[in-house]
C-alpha cells in the first residue's frame, strides 16, 4: 500500500471510532447526552417564559430533584423555573451556563449542594465535557490540559457504558440514563428514583471553600449586571445534625455565604435533616411529599427576601406547555 | 512514564511540537547540527521524567552524575583500580535502592520478628526520611545503570562515553520507569550519536505496537481490574476468579506497558528489546521464564545467577532457587514476594528433576500431553499469582486454607459467587473475558503456526487497526496504575 495512505488509514480508523463514541456519549445514549438534552430543554422552556420577574432556581441535582416549582409559582405569583443541573458539572461551569438565561428583573435562587460548596477549584468530573456537549467549550475557564483530556474522552464510550446501553436496548428497546426521564414545563423532574443502598448520615469536615465564595460573589456581580437579583439557599441534606464539627462548618458556611447575598435556611436545623424518609435516592434528592414541604418553606423564606420584586406589577405570564 | 496518565501525552505533545518545529526549520535553513538530535532527545526524556516525579528526578539526576563520572574514571583505569571503582559504584547504586525500598521491611518485618516492639516504635518515629515511598522507576534504572557498569567493565573497547549519550541511554523516555531493562550492547549503539529517524515504516511499526499495547492496558487490564476482589477469602470460586483475573491483568498490564514503550521508541527509530513473548503459551515453567519479563530474567541470569554460581555448576539448582527468591524480593519488600520468588524457584527445581520423567509418563498414557503441560504450567503460574497479589499474610493464609478445603467447592458457593454480580457487571465481565480469550488464542495460534513473532497475528495491519478502534470505544475511563510502578 502507498505509504501515506497506510498512515492515513490509522487516522481514519481512529477518527471513525472516535466519532461513533462521540455520537453515543454526546448525542444519544451516554449519560452526558441525557444531561445535555435536559439542559437544552430547560433552556428552551425557560426562554419561553415571558414575565417581568421570573424566579430561576439553579444548582446541581440538589436543586433539580428537590422542588415543587408549580406550588412555588402559585404561592409567589411569579413564574418559577427549575434550572438545576448536575453537581459534577462543577460550580464554575453551572453558573455561567445559567447566566446566559438570566434576564432583567429575574430573581436567581442558587441552591448549591456541599459538593459544590466545598470544592477547591470549582470544577467537577463533567465540567469540560458538559461545556463541549452544549457547544460552549472552555466554559468555566477550564485549564487547557483538562479541556484536551475531556475533549478526547468525549469519543470514548467505555465497555461499561456500551454494555449497559446494549442490555437496555435488548430488554426495553431503548437506552436510558440518570437524566433521561423527561422534565415538566417548569423544569422539575417527573420521575422519583428510589435508593437501593443503605443510608448513612453525611458529615462535613470543612466549611465552604475560598474558591466557592469567590465564584459565588462574582456570580452575584454578573447577575446584577444583567439587572437581576441573586438569592442563596443552603440545601436540605441528610446529615448528622448532632455532629459538632458538621454544625460548626455549616454555620461557618452560612455566615460566609450570607455576606455575599441573602441566604435562606432554617436557622435551628441549618437544613440538616435526620430523617432519611424525606430523601429519595441520594442525600440531596427529595421525595415528592418532601419537595412540597421544601417548596413551602422556601416560599416563606423567599417572600421577605424578594418583597420589592413581588410588588412590581406583573405582566401576563406565559408558561410553555 | 505513566502512559495511562494523560499528563505524559500532554507534556510529550507540549515539548515535541516546538522541538520538531524548530528542528524542521533548522534543517530547512541548514543550521541544525546532527548532535542537536541527541540534545533534543535528552531534553524530552528529562522533562518527561520531571513531569512523572520531581522527587524521583532528584535521585535520578544524582545517580546519573555519579554513575557517569565513575564509569568514565573506571574506563581510564586498569586492573584492581577499575574493579574497585565498579564495585563502589554498584554498591552505591544498590544501597540507594535498598534505602528507599528495603529499610522499612528489614526493620519492621525482619528485625521485628526477633525484637518485640521495634516495628511499632519505628512506625511511631515515622521511619527514616524517604524510606518506604519508592521513587518511580528506581528499581528499573538502577538495574540498567548497574548492568552498564558491569558491561563497560567487561568491554574490551575502553572508549570514552559522551555525557549526553549516557544520559540518553539511562533516561530514554519510553523505558526509563518500567523497562525493558536495556543492556549496553543492545541500546547504547542506537543511542550513541542519536538521530531522529522519522519514516513511514517507523511510524507504521510504532503504531502497530502502540495500538496493541494500548489495547492490552486500557481495554483488557483496566477493565479486568475492578473485578479483582482482594478482600474475599471465604468463597472459593470468588478467590479463584480473582486469582485468574489477576493472572490475566498483570500480563496485559505489564506487556501493554512494554509494547507502548516499544512503539514509542520505534517512532524515533530505536528498537527496544521485546520484554514479553506470549508467556501464557508456555508449556513449561522454564519456558515461561524465557517469555515473561525477559529483560529482568536475563538481568538476574547474567548479574546474579552466573556470578553467584561461578564455577560450582553442581550447585546450579541451589543458586537458581536463590536467584528466584532474590528476584521475588526485588519485586517488593514483603514476605509475599519472597514466597512468590521461592515458589517459582521451587517449580523450576521440580521441573528440572521430575519434568522429563513426568512428561514421558504422561505422553505414553494420555492424549494431548502438550495440552496437559500447558494447563499445568498455566495453573502453576496462576497459583503463583496468588502470592504475588496478596500482601496481607493473614489473608493469604485464609485464602490458601479456603482453596484446599474440598467442601468449599459447593454449588451453593458457586451460586452465591454468581449472584454477587449485577446483570451489567456480569455482562461486562463475560465480554472482557471473551476479548482476553481471543487475544490469547491469537498468541497460541501464532505459536502453533511457528510464526517468526508470537504477536504476528495481533500485529497484522488490519488487526492492529481494529485494536485501535476497539481501544477508543472500549477503554476504561478510570485507568488503574501500572502494577509494575509499585516495584
Amino acid at each position: 500500500m502507498w505509504k501515506p495512505l497506510k498512515l492515513a488509514s490509522w487516522i481514519a480508523v481512529a477518527g471513525l471510532a472516535w466519532s461513533v463514541g462521540y455520537l453515543y456519549n454526546v448525542r444519544y445514549g451516554g449519560e452526558l447526552s441525557w444531561l445535555r438534552a435536559m439542559y437544552e430543554r430547560k433552556v428552551a422552556l425557560a426562554s419561553q417564559i415571558e414575565a417581568p420577574h421570573r424566579l430561576l432556581i439553579t444548582g446541581g441535582s440538589g436543586a433539580h430533584y428537590t422542588l415543587n416549582t408549580k406550588l412555588m409559582e402559585q404561592e409567589l405569583g411569579i413564574p418559577v423555573f427549575n434550572m438545576g443541573l448536575d453537581g459534577p458539572i462543577g460550580l464554575d461551569v453551572i453558573l455561567p451556563s445559567v447566566l446566559s438565561q438570566v434576564r432583567r428583573g429575574d430573581i436567581v435562587l442558587l441552591i448549591p449542594e456541599y459538593l459544590l460548596l466545598l470544592d477547591e477549584d470549582g470544577l467537577g468530573d463533567r465540567s469540560g465535557s458538559f461545556g463541549m456537549a452544549i457547544g460552549q467549550p472552555g466554559l468555566g475557564g477550564i485549564p487547557p490540559k483538562q479541556l484536551a483530556l475531556d475533549a478526547m474522552m468525549l469519543g470514548v464510550p467505555t465497555l461499561r457504558g456500551i454494555t449497559k446501553s446494549s442490555l437496555e436496548v435488548m430488554e426495553n428497546g431503548k437506552m436510558t440514563g440518570y437524566y433521561s426521564d423527561p422534565v415538566d414545563e417548569r423544569g422539575d423532574p417527573t420521575v422519583t428514583k428510589e435508593r437501593a443502598g443503605k443510608w448513612w448520615q453525611m458529615t462535613f469536615q470543612e466549611p465552604v471553600s475560598k474558591h466557592a465564595l469567590q465564584r459565588i460573589a462574582k456570580f452575584r456581580k454578573e447577575v446584577e449586571a444583567k439587572g437581576a437579583t441573586l438569592v442563596l439557599s443552603l440545601p436540605w441534606v441528610y446529615a448528622n445534625s448532632s455532629d459538632e464539627k458538621t454544625i460548626r462548618n455549616v454555620k461557618k458556611t452560612a455566615e460566609e455565604l450570607s455576606k455575599i447575598a441573602p441566604l435562606l435556611y432554617e436557622k435551628d436545623s441549618l437544613n440538616l435533616k435526620d430523617d432519611s424518609s424525606l430523601f429519595a435516592d441520594t442525600h440531596y434528592h427529595l421525595k415528592p411529599e418532601a419537595r412540597t414541604i421544601r417548596a413551602m418553606e422556601l416560599v416563606q423564606q423567599l417572600k421577605p427576601a424578594i418583597a420589592s420584586q413581588l410588588t412590581t406589577p406583573n405582566s401576563p405570564t406565559k408558561v410553555p406547555q | 512514564m505513566n502512559f495511562s496518565d494523560f499528563s505524559f501525552w500532554w507534556v510529550l505533545l507540549l515539548i515535541s511540537v516546538p522541538l520538531f518545529t524548530v528542528r524542521y526549520i533548522g534543517k530547512y535553513l541548514n543550521i541544525w547540527r546532527d548532535y542537536f538530535d541527541s540534545i533534543g532527545l535528552m531534553v524530552l526524556s528529562l522533562m518527561l521524567f520531571v513531569n512523572a516525579s520531581r522527587s524521583s528526578f532528584i535521585i535520578f539526576a544524582f545517580e546519573i552524575i555519579l554513575n557517569y563520572l565513575m564509569v568514565r574514571l573506571m574506563l581510564r583505569r586498569r586492573g584492581w583500580e577499575s574493579q574497585a571503582i565498579a564495585a563502589v559504584v554498584i554498591g552505591i547504586d544498590v544501597a540507594i535502592l535498598a534505602y528507599f525500598k528495603y529499610v522499612n521491611f528489614f526493620v519492621e518485618d525482619v528485625l521485628g520478628l526477633f525484637v518485640g516492639g521495634v516495628a511499632e516504635s519505628w512506625q511511631q518515629r515515622g521511619g527514616i526520611p524517604g524510606a518506604g515511598a519508592i521513587p518511580p522507576g528506581i528499581s528499573f534504572y538502577t538495574f540498567q545503570m548497574v548492568a552498564f557498569v558491569v558491561d563497560s567493565f567487561k568491554s574490551k573497547k575502553k572508549q570514552p562515553i559522551g555525557v549526553v549519550d549516557y544520559i540518553n541511554f539511562v533516561s530514554f523516555f519510553p523505558q526509563v520507569v518500567a523497562g525493558p531493562i536495556e543492556r549496553r550492547a543492545d541500546l547504547f549503539p542506537q543511542i550513541e550519536s542519536f538521530r531522529f529517524k522519522f519514516s513511514a515504516e517507523n511510524f507504521e511499526d510504532g503504531l502497530k505496537w502502540l495500538s496493541l499495547g494500548l489495547f492490552m492496558k486500557l481495554v483488557l487490564a483496566d477493565n479486568l481490574s475492578p473485578y479483582i476482589n482482594l478482600q474475599e477469602t471465604g468463597n472459593v470460586w470468588l478467590v479463584w476468579l480473582s486469582i485468574y483475573l489477576f493472572t490475566l491483568r498483570i500480563y496485559f498490564d505489564f506487556a501493554g506497558y512494554s509494547f507502548i514503550a516499544l512503539g514509542l521508541a520505534k517512532f524515533v527509530g530505536v528498537q527496544l528489546t521485546l520484554n514479553f513473548i506470549a508467556p501464557y503459551t508456555s508449556p513449561s515453567i522454564q519456558e515461561f521464564w524465557r517469555r515473561w519479563h525477559v529483560t529482568l530474567s536475563t538481568w538476574f541470569r547474567d548479574y546474579v545467577f552466573l556470578p553467584l554460581m561461578g564455577a560450582k555448576k553442581q550447585w546450579a539448582a541451589f543458586y537458581l532457587f536463590v536467584t528466584f527468591t532474590l528476584s521475588g524480593f526485588w519485586h517488593g519488600a514483603a514476605w509475599n514476594f519472597i514466597i512468590w520468588g521461592a515458589y517459582h524457584g521451587l517449580l523450576l527445581l521440580v521441573l528440572r528433576y521430575a519434568g522429563r520423567p513426568f512428561y514421558r509418563f504422561v505422553g505414553e498414557r494420555l492424549f494431548m500431553p502438550q495440552f496437559l503441560s500447558w494447563a499445568l504450567t498455566f495453573g502453576s503460574v496462576m497459583l503463583g499469582c496468588l502470592f504475588f497479589m496478596e500482601s496481607d499474610m493473614t489473608r493469604l493464609g485464609q485464602k490458601l486454607q479456603t482453596l484446599v478445603t474440598p467442601w468449599a467447592y459447593s454449588f451453593s458457593n458457586l451460586g452465591e459467587a454468581m449472584s454477587s454480580f449485577s446483570q451489567n457487571e456480569g455482562a461486562v465481565l463475560v465480554l472482557i473475558l471473551f476479548l482476553t480469550t481471543v487475544e490469547l488464542f491469537l498468541e497460541h495460534l501464532a505459536v502453533w503456526q511457528k510464526r517468526t513473532n508470537e504477536y504476528d497475528l495481533l500485529l497484522s495491519p488490519w488487526v492492529t487497526r481494529v485494536l485501535l478502534g476497539l481501544t477508543i470505544l472500549l477503554a476504561a475511563n478510570t485507568p488503574s496504575k501500572f502494577i509494575y510502578f509499585e516495584f
